[in-house]
């Protein structure tokens, strides 16, 4: 159908980063379906106002979908990201500085640097391998722990001191960005986009 | 005693809706036929979510038909309900008879 112009490219976007396998080929074929349905039956102004107003209800409802699959272990192998990208530093901090010193300050430092700008990336690809079609919902409820863990922290400090807050919320910032972008990625990759789900079909 | 589950109410009305459609039960004509004959716009992403519930209860069976231009090159996904389907449909509305039998449910009988 070369003279009929797709539905808006940014709802769909949109909604295949949402939507994963299974139903996803066939939400979005409904939705295009529909919206050349309106388009002749309303105007294009019309359609795509329909168009951008159900994808956004689809990408809410199918986050919910996602939430409410299996809650107790989502929330346990967030939780579990979340430890890992805590607690291992925090350890190797107290390594530091009690004996029998296995590694230098300086080490410390560039080791932490290292694993603060790799880990959550890594973290996100394991969690994401674990909860096959929950990226989205995985890097939504890390984001909530890892936002509300923090915030006691950031507001402690910021009595005493400024600077170290700030390097923490950017600290924070970077991680919660990077685990959800290789949630987002995977979820992609393991059939989250519509082309992979059509080649699969055949 | 019924040996299956009673459905829910969104269960209910999709297994309707699909066999009213007879063979022409997709996505967008379930959405249409529950507009229009029981007043229920729900986004199509509940309907796929209800049907993948169904189809796993093995209440209704799915086939694709072929991709059209219309859909981006996406197929239709048609459902059908099965036999324990209607059976449970059956089951559903006959508790729901049995239950409601002798209440007068007219709006202008209050029961608050």
């Amino acid at each position: 159908m070369p003279n009929q112009p797709d539905p808006p490219a940014l709802p769909s976007v949109l909604l295949s980063l949402f939507a994963s396998d299974p139903a996803f080929p066939e939400i979005a074929g409904d939705l295009s379906e529909e919206f050349h349905n309106r388009r002749r039956e309303c105007g294009a102004t019309a359609a795509r106002r329909w168009y951008l107003r159900e994808s956004l209800r689809n990408v809410w409802i199918l986050t919910g979908r996602e939430f409410l699959r299996t809650p107790s272990q989502l929330i346990a192998v967030a939780a579990s990201c979340g430890l890992t990208l805590t607690l291992l530093p925090f350890l190797a901090l107290f390594e530091v500085q009690h004996p029998p010193y296995l590694m230098e300050w300086r080490t410390f430092v560039l080791a932490l640097c290292a694993y603060e700008m790799l880990a959550p990336v890594l973290v996100g690809i394991v969690g994401s391998r674990i909860l096959p079609g929950r990226e989205w919902a995985l890097a939504l409820i890390f984001t909530s722990v890892h936002t509300l863990a923090g915030m006691p922290r950031l507001l402690g400090d910021a009595l005493f001191d400024v600077i170290l807050p700030e390097a923490l919320s950017w600290m924070s910032l970077w991680t919660i960005t990077t685990f959800g972008a290789a949630c987002l990625v995977m979820r992609r990759s393991q059939g989250g986009s519509p082309q992979l789900s059509l080649r699969r079909r055949g | 005693m019924s040996k299956h589950r009673l459905l829910g109410g969104f269960e209910t009305l999709l297994l309707i809706a699909i066999l009213r459609l007879d063979n022409r039960a997709y996505g967008v004509t379930i959405r249409q036929e529950l507009i229009d004959r029981a007043d229920k716009d729900v986004a199509v992403g509940a309907i796929y979510t209800g049907l993948e519930r169904l189809e796993k209860k093995g209440f209704v069976k799915s086939r694709y038909g072929e991709p059209t231009p219309e859909r981006g090159g996406r197929a239709k996904r048609f459902y059908r309900v099965t036999a324990l389907g209607v059976t449970a449909l059956q089951e559903t509305q006959t508790a729901i008879q049995n239950l409601s039998e002798g209440l007068d449910l007219s709006p202008t009988h209050s029961h608050a």
